[in-house]
């Protein structure tokens, strides 16, 4: 018998649903909201296919504000060029027994045999043929092993095609330390003290000036033994040296003040905006399902003391008390999402209060009341099902608003610093510089897309909500 | 001389079902002075008819033939804005159905009363205020009360009120449209009897739109009996009621039961109005007709006179 | 009126005695800051900190400590600012002003584009306005004001400075410094600071306005009092302005009440991108500080604000809609 009743209630529960999609589908702008809210889920859910980036990485792809690549099309921007990575490959120079292996490991060993200094030298040739860059950094990794009475230092030098000589590209001097493992080095044109040692002003760009031709430049390296008494030894590795030249465009949307990949930030902020959209709205929804549905089926006290909540809760500004909330509990993102919830829901509560008001009146309620039915029994099988097709309209059209709240909390800089959100990119690219710098593929991206996934919903919301709203079915 | 002479007039409202053949090739006049009750059942088409009188059709809502004469003038094909300027209130007026809504809410009787008088004449607003108030005196209802709301008028006052305000023009025809359906029997009697007295008191004509046979018989002097968009029957009220023809007419006035006369079983129509979209072939009246024949299965019957003022259409004449 | 203006009034103070203890609760109880660090700082000296200790009754049990800090609140003490020393109702009377001329006119601005707009789609189903006004709506909802504001700034402030050789409007502050002497041209200085604000404010929120008055308008027109207008031989406009239009009036004025919160944290937001010295930019400034003090004295007055407003829109609707404005005199 209850199989029989379930089977008929999915008969009739899937001639309402194509009945439903059957008016739906004839509000072509609810179409499009529809086609457009499935494009931005694609792109959240095939995030990592898009970009191979990790969205929380810093590793620098390109110089700070990076072009989009596709620039190259117009001819003012054709001969920008992407980041080039030149990893070295050391040749040795000058002959000496002390080098035990060169090419991309570079272990030079030294056991004392006098009390004289002993150097290395090799060399790493490579071709430039771009147009001079505007930043690029050049990294190694260092090590010592076995250090006995030693001291060394690791001494690197750039030739430019026309014989400049560019030194000293590091600082590693002599060292007399035990040193184990490998120590990274960076070396960045930007940083001020870098541009001192090689004589520049700190406000003077070297990198247009090192690289300002083509042709061969050469890396010279240079290990230096310092024997502080006749037992010294020790064994001297240098590996992964890479020169990159950073592009000056990148990628789909180019780069941030950091050189961090826009596209990447984007794509995952599509993951993010959803779910945060999603839940707290469908959390919103709940609890004014419920509230809604409760007051207007008791009645009464209980309906009366909410309504003032709700009155008093309208009088609150939403925006500076979810700052203050956020401030003093912390920026993590699932109070931010409690948050919104928790002041999303009382339009929905009175729209469902004042639909149940209504159903309360129908016959089909006073049946069951009358058959004995307990209003537990009432409010979940009658009117809940009732309810929801006007609780599945505003549900789609919180989700904007849920985004938007989220979007300017971060944009204000209260957002969840460990979250990659679109507001936290335009917070970024007004604190740090976008608009000096006119960087329009910063700007532009994650607001339109904060725009299209909103109006995505708003567009749905407001086609179901002509489908399923009766007062509003009446147009003429 | 008819002072309205409605001719074969055809109004159909354009739904996304169809065409809904609310007016279909009705005819009826109104002389001067003289007072015409339009009677049917719900939905057979008589408010539709009184709106095209006065062009106050919703959007879907079409004039698709026919002629609405009025003083000679056929005003179906009148512009509109000589139609707002000249006939609108100025020479016909309209009592609403229902008129607890047809006054504006924010706006007093008085005001709403003077608005209708200043659109149309060239007086001041204190002078129509002035007139406003002779004529809810005219309703009975106390002058100063033109300074209420409606909210604040009962439901009686507020249907006298809208008849007052329908007075305001001095026009020559005026069409009660249900005046008294939604009152209570009490205030229903006090409104019959301010509309005598209106009647005997100014040279009117009327229209008087209900399916309460009884407040015809008490208050007009000609009656047209409409079904399902069509005239069945038409002429003097002595005559139709002494004697209705229409075997429609017939029911109608059985039903009614009297309550001075002896006790009957309540007799009414069997079946339902027909659907105006798709009406029935020939006679619309033959699904529910005791008399009903072949011939009133295919041919419409022709409005004709059949005794001295005294129209029918139905085959059995 | 009377009843129902004294009813609001007392709603309203409720109301403020209820977001002035939702305030304690925040800050004094479950926050995770121990309640004197919300009151008092180091850097203030020894004599401010115990006239404070005493308003504040920090050594006093907490129902003590609530009636004192529910009272502070009403007499506007708000205590010292952490970051200035100098009491807090000073430096705001400093800064509300510029958030209250920013509030006021994004506020007239939106209903002076919104409601026309709103009517004239009405009037015209289907036609380009009407289109026009359903777009501008649902616009509104899905674009984030801060992104109009940002993209109008490129535009008008930095790409125009490179196209054009100055700023068409400037990207930030109030008045230019240093500001005019004349008092005519300080004006017109500022009206033009506030120009982008303002415009874009307007720009993102008349959408809401023009689709709601649109359908209250819709709606209004089916009424039978306005066919019984028509058959007066009112004139169109006469039908639509001085009967529709004006039926709408009060839910329209319950509409500016809904709309505040919406305004406020919007004018929050522009104070911060164009560097105007109002309270937002302040309230924001305070919470990277920690000045505890203003962020809970600014989080009062903005509920006061809103209470204010939600109050007048009361008022206004209690005028227009004689049911309350005169009640029943049977």
């Amino acid at each position: 018998m209850a199989s029989v009743f379930s089977r008929e209630k999915r008969i009739v529960y899937s001639r309402k649903i194509k009945g439903f999609w059957e008016e739906f589908s004839r509000k072509k702008i609810g179409l499009l909201g529809l086609a457009m809210v499935i494009f931005y889920v694609l792109i959240a859910v095939f995030a990592p296919l898009l970009t191979p980036y990790n969205p929380l990485s810093t590793e620098q792809v390109a110089q700070s504000f990076a072009r989009p690549q596709w620039i190259t099309i117009f001819p003012q921007y054709s001969d920008l060029p992407t980041t080039e990575k030149f990893p070295l490959y050391w040749s040795i120079e000058e002959e000496s027994e002390l080098i035990q292996s060169y090419g991309t490991i570079v272990v030079a060993e030294y056991e004392a045999e006098n009390m004289e200094i002993v150097a290395v030298r090799l060399a790493a040739k490579f071709n430039f043929t771009s147009i001079p860059p505007i930043e690029f950094y050049f990294k190694f990794t260092w090590g010592g092993n076995d250090i006995q009475d030693l001291k060394y230092a690791i001494r690197i030098a750039l030739f430019t095609p026309d014989g400049t000589r560019y030194s000293p590209m590091t600082d590693i001097y002599l060292m007399s330390l035990e040193q184990a493992g490998g120590e990274l080095v960076t070396v960045q044109s930007v940083n001020p003290f870098f541009r001192q040692r090689l004589g520049f002003e700190t406000h003077k760009n070297p990198a247009p000036v090192i690289f300002n031709q083509t042709g061969e430049y050469k890396f010279e390296l240079n290990i230096r033994f310092q024997p502080k008494s006749t037992a010294a030894s020790g064994k001297v590795t240098v590996k992964d040296t890479e020169c990159v030249i950073l592009g000056q465009v990148h990628g789909i949307l180019g780069c941030d003040h950091a050189g961090v990949d826009i596209w990447t930030q984007l794509v995952y902020g599509a993951r993010v905006s959803l779910e945060i959209g999603l839940l707290a709205a469908v959390a919103g929804a709940s609890i004014g399902i419920l509230v809604g549905v409760v007051t207007g089926y008791l009645g009464g006290v209980v309906d009366e003391l909410m309504m003032r909540v709700v009155d008093i809760l309208l009088c609150l500004p939403f925006l500076p008390l979810l700052l203050t909330l956020v401030f003093l509990f912390g920026k993590n993102i699932f109070y931010i999402v409690l948050f919104i919830a928790v002041f999303g829901w009382q339009g929905l509560s009175r729209v469902i209060r004042s639909q149940v008001l209504s159903l309360r009146e129908t016959a089909f309620v006073e049946c069951a009341r009358a058959s004995g039915a307990s209003k537990f029994y009432v409010i979940t099988k009658h009117l809940v099902p009732n309810v929801l097709p006007i609780a599945f309209a505003s549900l789609v059209l919180a989700v904007p608003s849920a985004i938007l709240f989220e979007a300017a909390l971060s944009f204000l800089g209260f957002g969840d610093p460990r979250v990659p959100t679109w507001g936290k990119m335009l917070h970024q690219a007004f604190g740090f510089g976008a608009f000096t710098h006119l960087a329009w593929w910063w700007l532009l991206p994650p607001g339109i897309a904060i725009t299209t996934l909103c109006l995505a919903f708003v567009f749905m919301g407001h086609a179901l909500d002509e489908v399923v709203n009766p007062r509003l079915r009446r147009r003429r | 001389m008819a002072l309205l002479k409605v001719e074969n007039l055809k109004m159909y409202y354009e739904t996304m079902r169809g065409h809904v053949r609310a007016v279909d090739d009705v005819s009826f006049e109104v002389r001067p002075k003289e007072s015409l009750g339009l009677a049917g059942e719900s939905g057979c088409g008589k408010t539709s008819a009184a709106l095209s009188v006065m062009r106050l059709l919703p959007h879907n809502g079409r004039i698709v033939g026919g002629s609405i004469n009025f003083d000679g003038v056929d005003i179906a094909k009148m512009g509109s804005e000589e139609l707002r300027k000249k006939i609108r209130w100025k020479k016909i007026s309209m009592i609403f159905q229902g008129a607890m809504n047809a006054l504006h809410p924010t706006y007093t009787i008085g005001h709403q009363i003077a608005e209708a008088i200043t659109e149309h004449e060239d007086v001041s607003k204190r002078e129509a205020l002035e007139r406003a108030g002779s004529l809810v005196e005219l309703v009975g209802i106390e002058r100063g009360k033109i300074d209420r709301y409606p909210h604040e008028l009962s439901g009686g006052m507020k249907q006298r009120a809208v008849t007052a305000m329908a007075l305001a023009c001095n026009p020559d025809l005026v069409i009660a449209d249900e005046p008294t359906t939604a009152l209570d029997v009490i205030v229903q009697a006090q409104v019959l009897k301010v509309m005598k007295e209106l009647q005997s008191k100014l040279d009117l004509s009327w229209i008087l739109i209900t399916h309460d046979l009884s407040m015809i018989a008490e208050t007009c002097t000609r009656s047209a009996i409409m079904y399902a968009g069509k005239i069945v029957e038409s002429g003097s009220v002595v005559h139709i009621f002494k004697e209705p023809l229409h075997p429609y007419t017939q029911k109608l006035i059985t039903a009614f039961p009297s309550v001075l006369g002896p006790k009957m079983e309540l007799s009414s129509i069997s079946g339902f109005p027909p659907d105006l979209l798709q009406p029935p072939p020939g006679c619309r009246f033959h699904p529910r007709c005791p008399h009903a024949t072949d011939i009133c299965k295919t041919k419409e019957p022709a409005l004709v006179e059949k005794k001295r003022d005294q129209f029918v259409a139905c085959h059995l004449y | 009126m009377r009843e129902y203006l004294i009813k609001r009034i007392v709603i309203s103070l409720l109301v403020l005695w209820i977001i002035a203890s939702l305030n304690f609760v925040i800050f004094q109880v479950i926050s995770p800051i121990s309640p004197e660090k919300t009151i008092v700082d180091p850097r203030m000296t020894p004599e401010v900190r115990d006239s404070l200790a005493t308003l504040y009754g920090l050594k006093d049990p907490m129902s003590v400590r609530y009636l004192k800090y529910i009272k502070n609140m009403f007499t506007w003490n708000f205590g010292v600012s952490f970051t200035s020393l100098r009491p807090v109702v000073q430096e705001m009377s400093t800064r509300l002003p510029s958030t209250v001329l920013l509030l006021g006119s994004s506020l007239i601005g939106t209903i002076l584009v919104g409601i026309p707009m709103g009517i004239l789609a009405a009037s015209r189903r289907g036609s380009k306005i009407d289109v026009l006004a359903i777009g501008g709506g649902l616009f509104t909802w899905g674009v984030p004001t801060f992104f109009i504001q940002l993209l109008f700034m490129l535009t008008l402030c930095y790409y125009a400075s490179i196209w054009f050789g100055f700023q068409i409007f400037p990207a930030s502050g109030i008045s230019s410094r240093p500001p005019p002497t004349d008092p005519l041209a300080y004006m017109a200085d500022v009206a033009w600071h506030l120009t982008l604000p303002i415009v874009t404010l307007i720009l993102a929120g008349f959408g809401s306005w023009a689709l709601y008055t649109r359908s209250m308008l819709l709606d209004a027109l089916t009424q039978d009092y306005i066919v019984t207008a028509r058959a007066k031989g009112l004139t169109e406009r006469t039908v639509l302005y001085r009967h529709a239009f004006r039926s709408t009036l009060p839910p329209i004025a319950t509409m500016i009440a809904l709309n505040i919160p919406g305004i406020i944290s919007g004018a929050m937001i522009t104070e911060w991108i164009f560097t105007l010295p109002g309270i937002g930019r302040w309230y924001l400034n305070s919470m990277m500080a920690a000045d505890y003090p203003v962020v809970q004295s600014v989080l009062f007055i903005y509920a006061v604000l809103m209470i204010f407003a939600n109050l007048s829109a009361d008022v206004i609707y209690g005028i227009l809609d004689p049911r309350i404005r005169v009640g029943s005199r049977r």
